[in-house]
């Protein structure tokens, strides 16, 4: 062999075998970049190796039985050529492998980055023959006892046989499945993709990128470094293709899958058994029945926990986060109490509605009782610009108002069920009475509704009440580090004049995005509906809820009968 | 029924995968010479097979499915390339035409690829089979392989090297003797 030309095609060997690696240095890879443009020979040696590198991952039979020691040796000639060339070719540096440093307790993690293995590959493309009956070409090899996988955090889990899986604890491929009969464990395997489990379930993990499912539920986040990330059950299995998903197996044995993102494929039949293929796309569902048939069902999109927040008891289905249940104390996943409220003077959660004239200083008040309130205020524009967030936001066009207030900001108000309870001795307006019977005095109520709303709320339906003149400021920040997936994308409700509010009435809203007004409707009144879809990013941090008092009424109090009630005041989580 | 939910037939299955399973090297290599990175170029693949997929019903026999195969992959090299556009390590367009050069010049040449690289793989010894075991059956990482051997990243480096270095020239030889016959 030539020197000149063995000395190149090591380089490009060398230089080659980083790049498919991706261990390949910016400069490395500028001198590999101008090689080929420059040299003709260089050019076809990295053809070939790349041929030859495509052949030996496709073609599996020329590998799959070579396992005996050769009939021949090799060539002598060429490899004594190549070891000269080795010990005489310019040095083409290669990364140097870190040397562990010392730890208290070492943790070992495989590398994350992966793609569909070279047999999971060729069940895909099998696969592709969907519905075609067809025989899975997986190859299984029993796995050594090997930690794949950590607990990244749990809520209140029992195990069967007192085991004890903390956070942190790392899990090994099992010979026995575990039984998990309480609580939430959410697992985080070796090569990436994030496990959600919820109880009653038994399942077992196969390896870094395989787990089983016997019983139960399971949610799976697998990025896209993880794709081939496969999940098992007695009669199907999937092969998640960059996803996220949702696995339900009953104690009967049958399967349900629900894709919320990205692709799978789907195969009916335990492993080594011949099945049906699919792949499914997001907002798809299936079931795999006893006879291995796999049908379609509808998608169930918050039937699944999804997160979970170990502290406070909280489970996330994906269900969007709703305002009222912050206003009640809650997280806005359902954890709050209805009728609790929020005093736009102090910041202080209040237990109860308490009607009194309230007069506000021009003060932004913190509000300390939920991370996710940044604060509270009395709006009133007519002394100039007014602070509507703890980062100094203001509001330029808010409108002059008497910073006059009467009620608490209120989550999920109600009014009583028979008007006719009222009393006529009761010297305040009827329609207070009828909130106050209910909200206070524990007479039968039902939820408060839009005055110009067709329909009632039902009982899903929640509300808050911004009696002029009140304004709130939401942290979406705050929300988004408890939510485990997903982005806030928008802010939804609709908003009127309450159905019980004394006429004539009339108000102005706003909502504002980081000091920027986004939406402002004037001399809103009784018979008036305001749509509200205000679309949110990833870099907006305070949404701002405003309801002021508009124009005379007529009382000589501008503010006084001016009840504004945003209907399911919803962020939108995609 | 939806677009997403559509089946195809069993014929055209096995017509789709038969052709497949002869282009799929090809496509793989072609895709690889433009972005060198195996699992880049393993994601691309991946998604250029499921287009094909999708769009096999346009597929009109009798033309050539390795150059419409390779179409789609040109698609997708074009949409990854522009999503990595920032990164320094993606080859210049220029790079890329004259490997599409280099790809085109023996279009014969798959056919006895698979055939003669077997017989070459059959005469490495058990260690060097070893390697490539573990590199494309278990598709292992070099650092990896490292460990399975007790070895440094850098002697896997060099034996990899040599071991291909050795196949490619077996190659040669064997594609000079079929030729030559």
């Amino acid at each position: 062999m030539n020197h000149h030309n063995n000395k190149m095609l090591n380089e490009v060997a060398t230089l080659l075998a980083l790049c498919m690696e991706g261990d390949i240095h910016p400069d490395q890879f500028d001198y590999l970049q101008n090689l080929l443009q420059n040299n003709q020979q260089a050019r076809e040696h990295y053809y070939r190796l790349l041929a030859m590198h495509a052949t030996l991952q496709e073609t599996e039979s020329i590998l799959a039985l070579q396992d005996n020691t050769s009939k021949n040796l090799y060539d002598q000639e060429v490899w004594d050529a190549l070891s000269i060339e080795e010990k005489t070719a310019t040095a083409v540096e290669i990364p140097q492998e870190k040397q562990p440093e010392q730890l208290v307790q070492r943790i070992e993690r495989k590398k994350v980055a992966h793609t569909i293995s070279k047999s999971s590959r060729f069940t895909f493309i099998a696969s592709i023959a969907a519905s075609v009956l067809i025989i899975l070409l997986l190859r299984f090899s029993p796995q050594p006892v090997v930690d794949v996988a950590t607990v990244s955090n749990s809520m209140n889990t029992v195990f069967a046989g007192n085991l004890s899986y903390p956070a942190g604890s790392r899990l090994s491929c099992q010979a026995t499945p575990l039984w998990l009969q309480k609580g939430m464990l959410e697992i985080e395997f070796d090569y990436g993709a994030r496990v959600l489990i919820e109880a009653p379930a038994e399942f077992q993990l196969n390896s870094e990128e395989n787990i089983s499912l016997f019983s139960g539920r399971l949610y799976a986040y697998v990025p896209d470094r993880s794709k081939g990330f496969m999940v098992e059950t007695p009669n199907s299995r999937v092969i998640d293709l960059g996803t996220e998903f949702a696995v339900k197996v009953d104690f009967d044995g049958t399967s349900d899958l629900h894709m919320m993102k990205g692709k799978a494929s789907l195969f009916s039949g335990s492993k080594g058994q011949t099945g049906q293929g699919q792949i499914l796309t997001a907002g798809q569902a299936r079931h795999v029945d006893s006879r291995g048939d796999i049908q379609t069902i509808t998608m169930c999109e918050n039937e699944f926990a999804r997160g979970f927040l170990a502290g406070k008891g909280i489970i996330w289905r994906g269900q969007d986060i709703d305002l009222a249940d912050i206003v009640g104390g809650g997280y806005g996943f359902g954890d709050g109490k209805r009728g609790l409220g929020i005093n736009p003077l102090s910041g202080n959660l209040i237990d109860r509605i308490h009607p009194q004239d309230m007069n506000g200083q021009g003060d932004y008040t913190p509000v300390s009782f939920s991370p996710f309130i940044d604060g509270v205020f009395v709006p009133d524009g007519g002394q100039g610009p007014i602070t509507i967030s703890s980062a100094g936001h203001q509001c330029f066009d808010c409108p002059d108002t008497q910073a006059f207030v009467r009620y608490e900001i209120i989550s999920c108000p109600q009014t009583v069920q028979d008007p006719n309870l009222c009393k006529a001795d009761d010297p305040r307006p009827r329609e207070e009475q009828l909130m106050l019977m209910a909200m206070q005095e524990g007479y039968p109520g039902r939820p408060m509704g839009l005055y110009a709303a067709k329909q009632k709320p039902g009982p899903d339906d929640t509300s808050m009440l911004f009696h002029a003149n009140v304004g709130m400021t939401i942290d979406l920040q705050s929300l988004r580090a408890i939510l485990p997936s997903g982005k806030i994308v928008r802010f939804t409700s609709t908003f009127g004049i309450a159905e019980v509010c004394p006429q004539p009435s009339d108000v102005d809203m706003m909502v504002l995005v980081d000091g920027q007004t986004r939406l402002k409707k004037l001399d809103i009144s009784h018979p008036d509906l305001v749509d509200i879809r205000i679309d949110l990013t990833e870099t907006d941090r305070f949404l701002t809820l405003m309801v002021t008092e508009s124009g005379d009424n007529g009382t000589g109090l501008n503010a006084a009968l001016d009840w504004g009630l945003f209907l399911n005041p919803r962020l939108e989580i995609e | 029924m939806d677009k997403k939910d559509k089946l195809i037939s069993v014929s055209d299955s096995k017509s789709f995968l038969s052709l497949l399973r002869r282009s799929q090297t090809q496509i793989h290599t072609y895709i690889l010479c433009q972005v060198p990175n195996r699992n880049d170029a393993e994601d691309i693949l991946q998604d250029t097979i499921v287009v094909m997929l999708d769009k096999f019903s346009e597929y009109k026999e009798g033309t050539s499915f390795l150059a419409w195969g390779i179409a789609i992959a040109r698609n997708k090299i074009k949409s990854f390339k522009y999503k990595n556009r920032n990164s320094k390590m993606i080859f210049d367009d220029s790079i890329g035409n004259l490997l599409e050069e280099e790809s085109s010049k023996n279009p014969e040449f798959f056919q006895d690829e698979s055939r003669v690289l077997k017989g070459c793989v059959e005469k490495l010894d058990s260690k060097h089979k070893r390697y490539l075991l573990l590199r494309y059956e278990q598709d292992m990482t070099y650092r990896e392989i490292g460990r399975q051997f007790n070895v440094s990243m850098q002697a896997v480096y060099k034996m990899m090297t040599r071991i291909q270095l050795s196949l490619l020239h077996c190659e040669r030889l064997n594609l000079q003797k079929d030729s030559s016959l």
